[in-house]
């Protein structure tokens, strides 16, 4: 799984090894999100950012043992998400 | 099998008719229950997966995944105060822009709704996706990987962002609208007053619209029409020439977010919900319009002779036993004599926010009737307190 993993974003999507540039990435600006949330409290605010991650049938993989970002405190480590209050009724 | 699938199969195979379906499909099939869900599932990569002569996987810097985590997403009036509020902030703050990529977590592999694909893809250049489309496994077992995600957790939502996540829409979606079917559209002096049906009869449905429809008709100042909320932009173009939305409480409220400001909604209570249980009936539309400065005007009426009030079928089936439930989804049958005055209310208002707001008596936008013994009567103003946004703590009650 190791090669055909490295090569499988780069082949599904035509971008080649060292020229993934693109004409404009894509607008993440941290700050203004974090400026969004001074309590961090409501809302949207217990969002979290994660740096390398790879997307597998919905599992995220982390490539880097410091991978998360997690806002507000930025804790390290595999990021906690509790998602108890989505409920169906 | 799960023990949750087998009682949820069950419920569907007993009582297919009478689940509540359309603008929010999976919620039908879920209904009445919890689902446990557990957190989104991160772990590191394997050790196999590290053995690498570079420096890793080609981490894609060009597509920037906004992962939604959105309570309730399946009905429309939540998703709504959350998430296309969420992106707009994110978007006008300068945090995001379009060019994300907007996926959604959908609990149990279940389809994402119409609605959803719909309102997600105002706020982007990508079509949206639901997190088990985009991260499908390859038929070279991989997936794909990336320098940045955002979990979006949209955990509550705010009422006062709704209008100008509604107008963000309403801009994305006005070059494809469908013209107006509002016969008397740019003709001055008359009111266009629109009765929802919703899809599910098993509940919530006004009765005697024959009559009422039949009595609109003889007045040259109104026209009055039915409707079922679904086709998304039909529905916005109806609701742009729309003056008066007459509903129960219920998700296709949220249609009323692209009426012109100024515009009312008048909400069917049937017998005690809009009286005995007002931390409920008084929260979402009346919150609503206090806390978006008067956007929509809020007009209330309680139905409360019990000649007009019918149990649901949900009721009768025995599906639903609470009482605030069932007072909720008790079918009422509207007559001209009280729907007439409302209507003339409602006129003599028009779009005047400092007529309306005379009538709240400073408390909340809450202009409350009620229909009883063949009287209709002013209820006192409603007072709520309790903190903005935190639902089901608000204590709302006659002054």
């Amino acid at each position: 799984m190791t090669r055909r993993w490295l090569r499988a974003a780069l082949l599904a999507s035509g971008v080649t090894a060292g020229a993934a540039a693109c004409a404009a990435k894509p607008l993440l600006d941290l700050e203004k999100l974090r400026s969004l949330c001074p309590d961090a409290k409501s809302d949207f605010c217990s969002s979290k950012v994660l740096h390398r991650v790879c997307l597998v049938q919905e599992e995220f993989v982390l490539w880097d043992a410091s991978a998360a970002d997690q806002h507000p405190d930025g804790s390290t480590g595999l990021p906690t998400f509790d998602v108890a209050d989505l409920k169906y009724w | 099998m799960s023990p949750l699938d087998s009682e949820r199969k069950a419920h569907l195979h007993d009582h297919a008719d009478l689940v509540p379906h359309a603008n929010f499909s999976h919620g039908s099939t879920v209904l009445g229950h919890s689902l446990s869900l557990s957190a989104p599932q991160f772990r590191y990569a394997a050790s196999g997966e590290l053995e690498t002569d570079t420096s890793g996987p080609d981490f894609e810097e060009c597509v920037l995944p906004i992962i939604i985590y959105a309570a309730w997403s399946m009905n429309l009036a939540e998703f709504f105060k959350g998430v296309p509020t969420a992106l707009n902030r994110l978007q006008s703050a300068g945090a995001l822009d379009s060019s994300a990529s907007l996926v959604q977590f959908v609990p149990e592999k279940l389809p994402m709704e119409g609605f959803n694909r719909w309102i997600l893809q105002a706020f982007s250049q990508h079509a949206p996706a639901s997190l088990a489309e985009f991260s499908r496994l390859r038929e070279d077992h991989t997936g794909d990987c990336y320098q940045d995600v955002v979990l979006l957790k949209v955990a509550g939502g705010a009422f006062p962002a709704i209008p100008a996540a509604a107008r963000a829409i309403l801009d994305y979606y006005t070059p494809q609208l469908p013209p107006s079917p509002w016969s008397s559209l740019g003709r001055a002096g008359v009111t266009r007053v629109l009765f929802e049906t919703r899809p599910n009869r098993a509940m919530r449905q006004l009765g005697g619209m024959e009559d009422i429809l039949g009595e609109c008709a003889k007045r040259a100042d109104l026209e009055c029409r039915t409707h079922t909320f679904g086709n998304h932009t039909a529905d916005m173009a109806l609701m742009q020439g729309c003056d008066v939305l007459v509903s129960y409480h219920g998700a296709g409220q949220t249609n009323a977010q692209f009426m012109k400001k100024g515009s009312a909604m008048l909400e069917v209570h049937a017998r005690d919900f809009g009286t005995k249980f007002l931390w409920w009936s008084a929260f979402w539309q009346p919150m609503i319009v206090m806390q978006t400065n008067f956007e929509l005007f809020f007009w209330g009426l309680n139905v409360e002779d019990e000649s007009l009030n019918t149990n649901s079928a949900l009721e009768a089936e025995g599906l639903e036993k609470d009482a605030t439930l069932n007072a909720r989804d008790r079918y009422v049958t509207l007559q001209w004599q009280f729907v007439e005055p409302m209507l003339a209310k409602i006129q003599a208002v028009g779009r005047n926010a400092t007529t309306y707001a005379e009538l709240t008596a400073g408390h909340m936008a809450h202009v409350l009737y009620s229909w009883k013994d063949g009287a209709l009567s002013l209820d006192p103003p409603i007072f709520c307190s309790g903190e903005c946004g935190k639902e089901l703590t608000v204590d709302c009650r006659p002054c």
